[in-house]
């Protein structure tokens, strides 16, 4: 005879599905189902749920794709190296964005990288007539991004790729592998140690600034001294396809050229040599950087412009997001910077320049433009007075 | 200790020796767990180069930090929660942008290699959005339970992994599974599951 308080719950029953075969059959609660229709009937529809899911869940991944362990442990061992043991729990923005030393130069990089892809959407100047436009960075701008972008962007272009067919499905994908090109003179050998701060400052061609005041918590520590180099990167788009695709999923393609006349557009960027110096002590990091403006180039048959009213128009785009993004004034040599919904930022003076500070609650950072070379100094764990002050103390 | 390839070490000595600074050991753990972490970072992001960062990333917090020393170490419990606090993490923030462009910077490649059928990978991002879309309306913790049962972690290892007792784990799982299938139907009316 069952009684209420003898049925199994759905805990155990759920487990019950994942004991083994034996367990199932001769465990503790066997007896129980044998003789309870209403838990047999219970642990049916566990099983169909506990299926389905599984069926639903194997769509987010193959594991097929699972990379290489072994070339995965090559990739993890020199990553390894570069991180020592007993370093701060969790990477926070700042850190991530300039702190871990060996990568801290190559966030130029990525900032530049950054840059492609807003400086078509900032406000336009007046373009220029020569064969390019040439963008050198004087000075910073940020602009929020709201911590659910993605969210906000993404079911609007779920929508429109719903009513895509198959085949215009494949076309894009096919599209997509032949679209573009990407060559660069620079590798994972471009950052390296340097053995002195004269070194760096040979490497920078004679003059780097280092700080005179340390935070506290800083106070005596020598730092890692790092140098990039110089180099070069092409993006090469081929119009044609580009604006195919574009036109698939009912995006304007906006200021490309006339494919028959500008088969190819190829935008180029010149890195300067960079220093970093990264101190590190009780598991805190403070970076000073400086390098020379990188130098962006756009060939003039590309319509800024309209390019940029294309990329405004997507959908899905914060409102707010686009009103800052329209407001940067001197685009042409304002760096965008994206920061964090819940960081706060201010416009302060470095040696008499202008300077962008950030705060956030994992460290600050500020960033400044002075006689063509730019400078950061970022700190995980330390205010804004502090990186400020450390900004204010940089000598030759 | 020195743990030798193919070890049957348990995971409390692999511990120790990872706080002897045995990189054997580490890489033992690395053999030993790279797949289902993965595998739990690819269901969590869905994409394959973004959970193989955030996999390196979980192995490299064990190095630098590794898990306390103590009578009740659970190492895959340790690894297992890392793991889904990094991938929510990436998927909530914009970290996964970001870390796109500084991986681009970089100059990596995915380890990933092949060249699939673009309409079939189509027609799988697709299906995978969908599922995705329905994931994200369960709460966060039974939505790790869910995926990493359903990525083969043992109930006393999701226990660690999410801080419940391992005789919760059953009825955490037969909630999840129930709500999952049931979010999808909504959003999706007349589709199949299979």
């Amino acid at each position: 005879m069952n009684t209420r308080d003898q049925c199994l719950s759905d805990g155990d029953l759920r487990a019950l599905l994942d004991a083994p075969e034996v367990e199932r059959h001769a465990g503790a609660h066997a007896s129980h189902l044998a003789s309870c229709p209403a838990c047999r009937e219970r642990l049916a529809r566990l099983q169909a749920d506990a299926e389905a899911a599984g069926a639903l869940l194997a769509r987010l991944g193959s594991v097929e794709s699972i990379p290489d362990p072994a070339l995965a442990y090559q990739r993890l061992a020199v990553a390894r190296n570069r991180r020592p043991r007993a370093s701060t729990e969790g990477v926070p923005f700042m850190h991530r964005l300039f702190g871990a030393p060996r990568r801290a130069a190559l966030a130029s990089v990525a900032i530049v990288a950054l840059m492609v892809a807003v400086i078509a959407i900032a406000p336009v100047g007046t373009l220029a007539q020569d064969i390019l436009n040439s963008f050198r960075v004087r000075q910073f701008a940020a602009i929020t991004i709201p911590m659910d972008l993605m969210q906000q962007v993404a079911p609007e272009l779920e929508a429109q790729a719903k009513q895509l067919t198959p085949e215009e499905k494949q076309q894009i994908a096919a599209g997509l592998k032949g679209m573009d090109n990407f060559s660069t003179t620079l590798n994972a050998d471009s950052v390296r140690p340097a053995g002195s701060i004269d070194e760096a400052r040979a490497h920078l061609g004679g003059t780097m600034l280092v700080p005179s005041e340390l935070p506290q918590a800083f106070a005596g520590s020598q730092p890692q001294i790092y140098i990039g180099d110089a180099g070069h990167a092409e993006y090469t788009l081929d119009v044609a396809t580009a604006q195919q695709i574009l036109n698939t999923i009912s995006l304007k393609p906006g200021g490309l050229p006339d494919p028959a006349q500008t088969p190819e557009v190829t935008i180029s960027l010149e890195l300067s040599p960079s220093a970093v110096l990264a101190y590190e002590a009780n598991g805190q990091h403070l970076i000073v950087g400086q390098t020379a403006s990188p130098v962006l180039n756009i060939p003039s048959s590309v319509d800024v412009e309209a390019l940029r009213e294309a990329v405004l128009s997507i959908p899905g785009l914060p409102p707010e997001l686009v009103a800052q993004i329209r407001a940067v004034q001197d685009w042409q040599h304002t760096l965008i910077i994206p920061v964090p919904a819940g960081a706060k930022t201010s416009q302060e003076k470095v040696d008499g320049a202008p300077a962008l500070l950030i705060e956030a609650e994992e460290g600050a950072a500020v960033l400044w433009q002075k006689d063509g070379i730019l400078y950061g100094v970022a700190g995980e764990g330390l205010s804004g007075s502090d990186v400020m002050r450390v900004a204010g103390s940089l000598g030759s | 200790m020195t743990v030798s390839h193919a070890s049957a070490a348990s995971d409390g000595a692999l511990v120790q020796a990872l706080h002897d600074g045995d990189d054997e050991a580490f890489a033992e753990v690395f053999r030993r767990y790279y797949p289902t972490v993965y595998g739990v970072l690819l269901r969590i992001t869905g994409v394959p180069d973004e959970a193989e960062d955030l996999t390196q990333e979980v192995f490299l917090r064990l190095y630098q930090r590794p898990v306390p020393l103590g009578t009740d170490v659970n190492l895959a419990g340790w690894l297992y929660r890392v793991a889904s606090n990094l991938g929510f993490n990436a998927v909530r923030s914009r970290r996964r942008l970001r870390d796109r462009v500084l991986r681009w910077a970089r100059l990596e490649r995915p380890l990933v290699t092949g060249a699939p059928n673009p309409a079939a990978e189509a027609e799988r991002s697709d299906a995978a959005a969908r599922v995705r879309q329905a994931l994200a309306e369960l709460p966060e913790r039974d939505r790790t339970v869910l995926i990493l049962r359903h990525s083969g972690v043992s109930y006393a290892e999701i226990a660690a992994a999410v801080g419940i007792r391992t005789s919760s784990v059953g009825t955490v799982l037969a909630r999840a599974e129930r709500a999952l299938r049931a979010r999808y139907l909504a959003r999706n009316p007349g589709a199949g599951e299979e």
